[in-house]
């Protein structure tokens, strides 16, 4: 799904610059960029992205696995994860609010696109189920 | 929208384990007892150690003479490891107290009327050396699992950090190459993206396995070649990759640098031996003996004629032969009988790296 609006959450300036023109090169949007959780949540609510990419580590006193359980809850949105984060325990807790996705820094071209695709197809899928399940109820 | 404030203990996950092996399974009823008399307050591991004091002087009251002296440590071992050397201290002071009335009540006779005083007295001090001694030992095994709770998240961090700053590092490289109007130097900064992505790999490898030892080049040789293809198959080549990797104990040092040689060969390959062709083989091999070997293989152009590896080599080759010699190893580089281009790079094997750390290192030699 190219074209895809994404919502950048990110508090290191240079890796936002460079996601940005990473994401355009593949054919994706950037609908806003995030450096902390409450940003982030205002960012979905104003800009309505079709994915979020997020840091673990973000500024403030709230990460972003507490913000991507928060915008599943209240938007279900699906979230990628992008952190340098790759011990067990941040992926147990990843997995369990709900991530579509996780990729590790660096990120790769191929590596970003591949979860990014993945996630919007999952996500798809979980829409159409829903409906499904609502027509026939 | 929002209805609850959020805070990052709402999603913390304990990372309690319990060993697999059967041994280990077999202690674990013990090691939860241990766990939940630990988790016992200050003042209920008292009054439960004073009961047991009770309970352990009527035995020693009912069974007469037989002594039960060593059972007052119990009560004592509970109460100094859970409440400290005060409550130990006391609990101790109490069972000699209660093997005094215990044994006065039975009227033993002695050659002096203050022995048995001596003899409670004796156990008191023994009781309480037990206690302060376990007190102790349990402060000390608190500050030190403290102290390695502090190493292992300053370790995280560490990690955590260095894969931050090479991200940042590609960042900048990615940033600063879209500054450049040539293809030829946008690619170099591309590859130079390529090399910090495969030393970022084997540093997250390192860090997941927890142990040098336990370092998987094997698994990391074949993410990175299927990276690489991923990103860097020449436009309309259909390429197939075949990684065959044994299960070769590589060392840190010589992990990093293989791993930085697997890329410079393979990148060599996906950008100079299919360029217009529509269909290729690509293979990495990585077998082990006395002598460890790693080929990278293509069934592309091969080399062209006359070529010298020491003349011809661009800034990619010679690094790979910088980077051979640097873990003592041997870099072949030929034309593959059935067309293309075969380089080997055979290194010395863990065992014999070790030896050979003391020695002088041996001049490389090329095959070309």
């Amino acid at each position: 799904m190219t074209n895809a609006r994404i919502l950048i959450v990110e508090d290191e300036a240079i890796t936002v610059s460079a996601l940005k023109r990473e994401l355009a090169s593949l054919g994706y949007q950037v609908a806003a960029t995030a450096s902390t959780a409450d940003e982030a949540l205002n960012a979905v609510e104003l800009h309505k992205p079709d994915l979020v990419l997020m840091d673990i580590t973000l500024a403030g006193t709230v990460n972003g696995i507490v913000a991507a359980v928060a915008i599943r809850g209240n938007f279900h949105l699906p979230v990628v994860f992008l952190t340098a984060h790759a011990d067990d325990g941040t992926m147990e807790r990843a997995v369990a609010a709900g991530a579509f996705g996780y990729v590790l820094k660096p990120f790769s071209g191929p590596g970003l696109k591949a979860a990014i695709e993945t996630a919007l197809h999952k996500y798809q899928t979980e829409i159409e189920s829903r409906r499904a399940s609502t027509r026939a109820a | 929208m929002r209805t609850k404030q959020l805070s990052n203990s709402d999603f913390f996950i304990s990372p309690v384990r319990f060993g697999s092996s059967a041994w280990e399974q077999s202690l674990a009823p013990i090691h939860r007892t241990l766990e939940l008399l630990g988790r016992m307050s200050h003042t209920a591991a008292t009054i439960l150690s004073v009961v047991l004091v009770a309970v352990i002087a009527w035995f020693d009251y009912v069974t007469g003479d037989f002594s039960l002296a060593l059972f007052y440590l119990v009560p004592v071992v509970l109460a100094s490891w859970n409440a400290g050397p005060v409550s130990g201290w006391f609990i101790g002071v109490l069972s000699a107290a209660a093997w005094l009335v215990g044994d006065s009540a039975l009227s033993h006779a002695y050659g002096h009327p203050l022995m048995p005083y001596w003899n409670a007295a004796m156990l008191a001090l023994i009781y309480g050396i037990v206690a302060h001694l376990l007190s102790t030992l349990r402060r000390l095994q608190a500050e030190l699992q403290e102290r390695v709770e502090r190493r292992t998240a300053w370790l995280a961090e560490v990690h955590h950090r260095v894969k931050n700053n090479l991200q940042i590092i590609s960042s900048l490289l990615m940033l600063q190459a879209e500054k450049l109007s040539n293809a030829a130097d946008k690619a170099v900064f591309d590859e130079c993206r390529d090399r910090i992505y495969s030393m970022a790999r084997l540093h997250e490898q390192l860090y997941s396995s927890g142990e040098f030892s336990d370092l998987d080049f094997p698994a990391h040789l074949r993410e990175m070649a299927e990276m690489l293809v991923r990103s860097h198959t020449p436009q309309g080549c259909t390429l197939v990759l075949d990684v065959r990797a044994d299960p070769v104990a590589v060392d840190l040092d010589t992990a990093v640098t293989l791993g930085l040689i697997a890329n410079e060969l393979l990148l060599n390959a996906l950008k100079h031996g299919f360029s217009g062709c529509p269909a290729g083989n690509l293979t990495v091999e990585l077998h082990g003996g006395n002598r460890n070997q790693m080929t990278v293989r293509d069934d592309g152009y091969g080399l062209p004629p006359g070529f010298d590896a020491r003349k011809n080599a661009g800034l990619g080759l010679e690094l790979v032969l910088g980077m051979t010699r640097q873990i003592r190893g041997e870099a072949k580089i030929e034309n593959d009988p059935a067309g293309g281009t075969r380089t080997t790079i055979f290194f010395p094997s863990l065992l014999s790296s070790e030896t050979a750390k003391t020695e002088p290192q041996p001049k490389p030699t090329y095959h070309d």
